[in-house]
């Protein structure tokens, strides 16, 4: 049968359509840490008030102290699934947000350099994170949690070659 | 060709040798400025005996000795010298240290003056390399030609790439020759072949005064406003007579007479603030911009400018990230702009690199400029795109949060009568931001990203496409009913950010940009 199916004029590829992967189960153990030590600060300081006011009044600080604490320690359990991370060929890309979305794209021929990172707990779970750095300002570059520490490095040493053979091209 | 003194950089170079004078002069300012208090101690009670004196003496003797004896040793022993691609500092007799930045690291070199180095004739070199602020390095005190000498070997990197292809172009000569040839000229005598493309635009002494008259306007309106508050409350505490005495008539009375009185003076404070601080503007304006010089060598901008403090800025045109032109209604009408080059921040002392700023350039030299640095004209040609009208339904919303909060300031603190003070605030700020949201325009072109946007300085931001590092789409929750969304777009220089356009065209914006930049394998340096 014969075919003519249109052809667009630049097929870009789309980041929408790109297979993410989750981040390792293991990682929400650490997020409970947070929330448990976050769950623990907020009824210390509710406590504190407690004995250190005594009006009635005092309730409502109280109420919103905790409020608040408990907002910070559920929400990251919560949004973590929306964590989301993929290595295209030519850039990675990091997606996260349960009501704030945004996705990250980073070419690789912009990174300048690539850092493993382990808190005390990831460590004992065997996890870590992995920092991508580009020449812009630091606070804006991507971290993304929660790999495995054998999948971070792998990650790692796959970015440096893929950095080195895009560098030789250009240069060729 | 132009004739140079020959500069030797291959050994090691000491400063020239008034910088002695200036490393001398500026520590005995310095001892002067920590001590005078007790120096006018000393004369003016004097010491109870005679035999005192002397060891007052000594004392002080001993102190500048000293001081001259480090200040000496550091000077003899500091150099500085080009080996190949390298630039070497050693320092220090006992605790030497030796600092080596690569050529290819610099992205700028620059001379400047403070006023007691323009007594002497001397410059300061500094320069700028690609990683943290510890790198930055300054060689104090060398000789006008010997640094604009040092200052052209050092930023010759890209001259030599320049001159390879054009020489290639027109001859057809084997690559080692010319290898050999830019490594010798490299090093003894740089760039003279550069000179025959150069266009020279000069920012005369008037539209410095109107760009001084006409800049900085909008943070003179937020001073006003600020202290507009406090004025009002000193005239109050000044006028009125204590509430308890006076009874509730006369405190009325009181109070029209202050209005009447007080609106007067408010009115002549005003004014005065305003004159002042255009003044101010304008003073400061000349004093730092007088002179203002550019050249335009082939992808370089070279800039002079400064009354006591001067400086020499390079800036090949491969390292401006961001290239910035503002404009208000006053200096549209007198054809002047304001052009911002933002080069590399490092991000340890962001505010103090600002980029390099030209005041008052008119349209024919703004052209220049940017066509030396991209290779292309300025003019927009493609549609303009506006963020989606919600965004002021949105603004509206968070201008309502601060009224809320000196709404309920005044309920508490119960002076509710004087909350109509609110409206005519909400409504004048509600108009900026709908100024704002008029003049903001997108303009998506080939290799440029532009945004037009701004309340009365109106910016319109060019972004090469191959200096974007990093994107970042964003879509809140309440976006999402009506597909609206933003776009980071990060640079080495600072974020461009496109604020709720529609989340389509920004998501094909987006893969179109990164396909780009991946595609051509563009340098963004």
């Amino acid at each position: 049968m014969f075919e003519n199916d249109t052809v667009e004029l630049n097929q870009i590829p789309h980041y929408q359509e790109v297979d993410f992967n989750s981040l390792h189960s293991d990682y929400v153990k650490i997020l409970r840490m947070n929330a448990a030590i976050t769950l623990f600060v907020g009824l210390a300081i509710s406590t504190a008030l407690f004995f250190v006011f005594e009006d009635f009044e005092r309730f409502y600080f109280i109420g919103a102290v905790l409020f608040v604490f408990l907002n910070i320690a559920i929400f990251p359990l919560i949004a973590y699934k929306k964590k989301k991370y993929a290595f295209r060929q030519h850039d990675a890309i990091y997606s996260s947000g349960l009501i704030f979305k945004s996705t990250h794209i980073i070419p690789y021929i912009r990174l300048q350099h690539v850092v493993i990172k382990q808190g005390w707990y990831a460590k004992r779970l065997g996890l870590a994170a992995l920092q991508l750095h580009t020449a812009a300002n630091d606070n804006i570059d991507v971290t993304i949690p929660g790999l495995t520490l054998e999948d971070a490095e792998r990650w790692k040493s796959y970015l440096v070659n893929r950095l080195q053979e895009l560098e030789d091209e250009t240069e060729a | 060709m132009k004739q140079k003194p020959n500069f030797d950089f291959s050994q090691p170079n000491k400063l020239d040798r008034k910088a002695l004078w200036l490393v001398l002069g500026n520590a005995f300012w310095g001892i002067f400025r920590s001590l005078w208090p007790i120096f006018v101690a000393l004369a003016i009670n004097g010491l109870p005996n005679k035999e005192d004196w002397k060891y007052a003496y000594l004392g002080f003797f001993a102190i500048v000795v000293l001081l001259i004896a480090r200040l000496s040793i550091n000077y003899f022993y500091y150099s500085f010298q080009v080996i190949e691609d390298e630039l070497i500092i050693k320092k220090g007799w006992l605790n030497k240290s030796k600092t080596v930045i690569k050529l290819d690291k610099i992205h700028e070199v620059n001379l400047s003056q403070k006023l007691i180095h323009k007594i002497i004739g001397l410059y300061i070199v500094g320069v700028d390399t690609a990683g943290s602020s510890k790198t930055e390095i300054t060689i104090n005190g060398i000789g006008y030609s010997k640094a604009l000498a040092l200052k052209e070997v050092l930023t010759n990197t890209e001259i030599e790439t320049t001159r390879e292809t054009s020489e290639i172009h027109s001859e057809e000569e084997t690559e080692q020759h010319i290898g050999e040839q830019t490594e010798n000229e490299a090093i003894s005598k740089p760039v003279v072949q550069q000179e025959n493309i150069s266009h020279n635009i000069v920012i005369g002494l008037s539209s410095l005064i109107k760009i001084g008259l006409t800049r900085n306007y909008l943070q003179t309106f937020g001073l006003l406003v600020a202290f507009s508050f406090q004025i009002i409350e000193q005239l109050r505490s000044f006028f009125s007579v204590d509430d308890e005495e006076a009874s509730k008539y006369n405190e009325m009375i009181q109070e029209v007479n202050f209005e009447r009185l007080g609106g007067l003076l408010i009115l002549i404070l005003i004014l005065g603030l305003v004159l002042f601080i255009m003044l101010f503007n304008l003073g400061r304006t000349l004093l730092t911009y007088y002179n203002y010089k550019i050249q335009l060598k082939n992808k370089h901008l070279t800039v002079s400018y400064g009354l006591t403090d001067s400086h020499i800025i390079a800036v090949p045109s491969n390292k401006v990230q961001i290239f910035q032109i503002k404009q208000n209604y006053f200096q549209k009408l007198m054809n002047l702009f304001e052009v911002s080059i933002k080069q590399i921040e490092s991000s340890e002392n962001n505010k103090k690199k600002k980029g390099l700023i030209v005041p008052g350039a008119n349209q024919a030299e703004l052209k220049q400029i940017f066509e030396v640095i991209y290779q292309k004209d300025l003019d927009i040609k493609s549609k303009a795109y506006k963020p989606h009208k919600r965004i002021l339904f949105l603004k509206f919303l968070w201008l309502c949060i601060p009224a809320a909060i000196a709404l309920g300031v005044f309920y508490f603190t119960e002076n509710l009568s004087y909350s109509w003070i609110i409206l005519p605030f909400f409504v004048l700020i509600y108009f900026l931001i709908w100024c704002g949201y008029r003049n903001e325009k997108l303009y998506i072109e080939d290799d440029f990203i532009i945004l037009k946007n701004g309340v009365w300085d109106i910016s319109t931001t060019y972004l090469q496409i191959n200096k974007i590092q990093k994107v970042t789409v964003r879509q809140s929750f309440f976006q999402e009913g009506k597909n609206l969304g933003s776009l980071d777009l990060d640079t080495a220089a600072g974020t461009v950010t496109l604020f709720y356009y529609d989340f389509e065209l920004l998501q094909n914006l987006a893969n179109e940009l990164i396909y780009k930049i991946e595609k051509n394998k563009y340098k963004w340096m």
